[in-house]
């Protein structure tokens, strides 16, 4: 019996594992190209979020499917890791490289590109998104160690969190008054002032909280 | 017969060191950029809460607060610098009227104000209709000038 047909190591066939330096150039090159390009707009927040995204879902999709199939390594190896990762980072970034290189602006179907914008509403947005992405990274290495348990348990951490933060998430605020209401860091009292009135659904408490205490007075 | 290049290095030790040596070397490039983000002195003068910083996203559709006090300008477009000192970006001849405002209340009423009294540093966009379309803290506005004049061609 091959140690393919055991789940264990090498795929039937497959290419050396240990990509060479100069095959790996390619994808740092393209990642500091793209960090660049974030930071000449000061927007490393957005390449940090999206790349994290990216590479969660990169990773957790290759632990499944490596779950699955019994193949630890997809046949070309890690060069073949690290292009679906790449490849994953491009798809969460996609609205941000339209914006860059298109002078698209973002709309809110963008979400279609694993939630380009419902991700910055996520509590502590890089925080978990850097949970998700070290336990998709996780599974992924435990997947390709033969380690089925602990790579189903990381994939479990990945669905929990992310799910959570996603259930928890704010909407994309449509006036000032949600814009203040959802960050308490900020003096909103002219927003206040301006009457345009409670809109977001914590401002909808605090009025129905205070209506009793109106009544009674 | 011979063996091939890296047959002998890429048996299932060499590829499980391989997959060891990958996953270590990419958290940790992942681990150090992200805590030189989380130290970067910029990240003081941006959105408190971040998820609105620089979202390049025309989210907002109201009366812009303040026209008068801002004398903002009638059938025009308006690029409203709020900040104490900051630089005005290249528009590129766009057709935008420039304003800058310090006024803590004005801040106060664009969602530009911290709760530490900082002012901006930000911008918001009116359209021609003298509708807020826009509004974000940006640490460096001059300096990101194309970002600008394409949210700017979005707003009528």
């Amino acid at each position: 019996m091959s140690t393919a047909a055991r789940g264990s190591w090498m795929p039937t066939g497959a290419a050396r594992p240990t990509p060479r330096s100069l095959e790996i150039a390619p994808f740092a090159a393209a990642e500091v190209y793209l960090y660049l390009r974030y930071a000449a707009l000061g927007t490393q927040f957005h390449f940090w979020l999206h790349a994290l995204v990216g590479g969660a879902i990169g990773f957790a999709v290759l632990a499944a499917v490596a779950l699955v199939r019994r193949r630890p390594l997809p046949s070309r190896g890690l060069l073949a890791v690290m292009g679906w990762v790449f490849l994953a980072h491009l798809y969460a970034a996609f609205p941000d490289i339209l914006f860059i290189a298109a002078d698209a602006l973002h709309v809110p179907w963008m979400d279609a590109f694993a939630l380009h914008i419902a991700i910055h509403f996520v509590p502590l947005p890089i925080l978990t998104t850097a949970v998700v992405f070290f336990a998709a990274l996780g599974a992924w290495t435990a997947a390709a160690l033969g380690r089925r348990r602990l790579a189903i348990g990381a994939l479990i951490v990945v669905t929990a969190v992310a799910g959570a933060g996603l259930g928890l998430r704010s909407p994309i605020p449509r006036s000032l008054a949600e814009v203040c209401a959802a960050d308490p860091a900020l003096d909103c009292s002219e927003v206040a002032a301006a009457g345009d009135g409670p809109t977001s659904a914590a401002a909808l408490v605090s009025v129905w909280c205070a209506l009793p205490r109106e009544a009674s007075a | 017969m011979p063996r091939a290049e890296g047959d002998a290095a890429d048996g299932p030790p060499a590829a499980a060191r391989a997959v060891g040596w990958f996953a270590a070397v990419l958290a940790a490039v992942v681990a150090v950029g992200l805590g030189r983000y989380a130290l970067q002195p910029v990240r003081e003068l941006e959105d408190p809460g971040r998820s609105l910083q620089q979202l390049d996203l025309l989210y907002l559709d109201e009366p812009a607060p303040l026209a008068n006090r801002l004398d903002l300008p009638d059938g025009r477009r308006a690029l409203v610098l709020v900040c104490e000192r900051c630089a005005a970006p290249e528009l590129g001849g766009a057709d935008v009227a420039l304003m800058r405002s310090d006024d803590p209340r004005v801040a106060s009423a664009y969602g530009l104000l911290t709760d530490d009294g900082r002012v901006g540093p930000g911008y918001v966009l009116v359209d021609s209709s003298g509708r807020l379309r826009y509004r974000t803290f940006d640490p460096a506005p001059s300096a990101h000038g194309e970002e600008i004049r394409t949210l700017l061609e979005g707003v009528p």
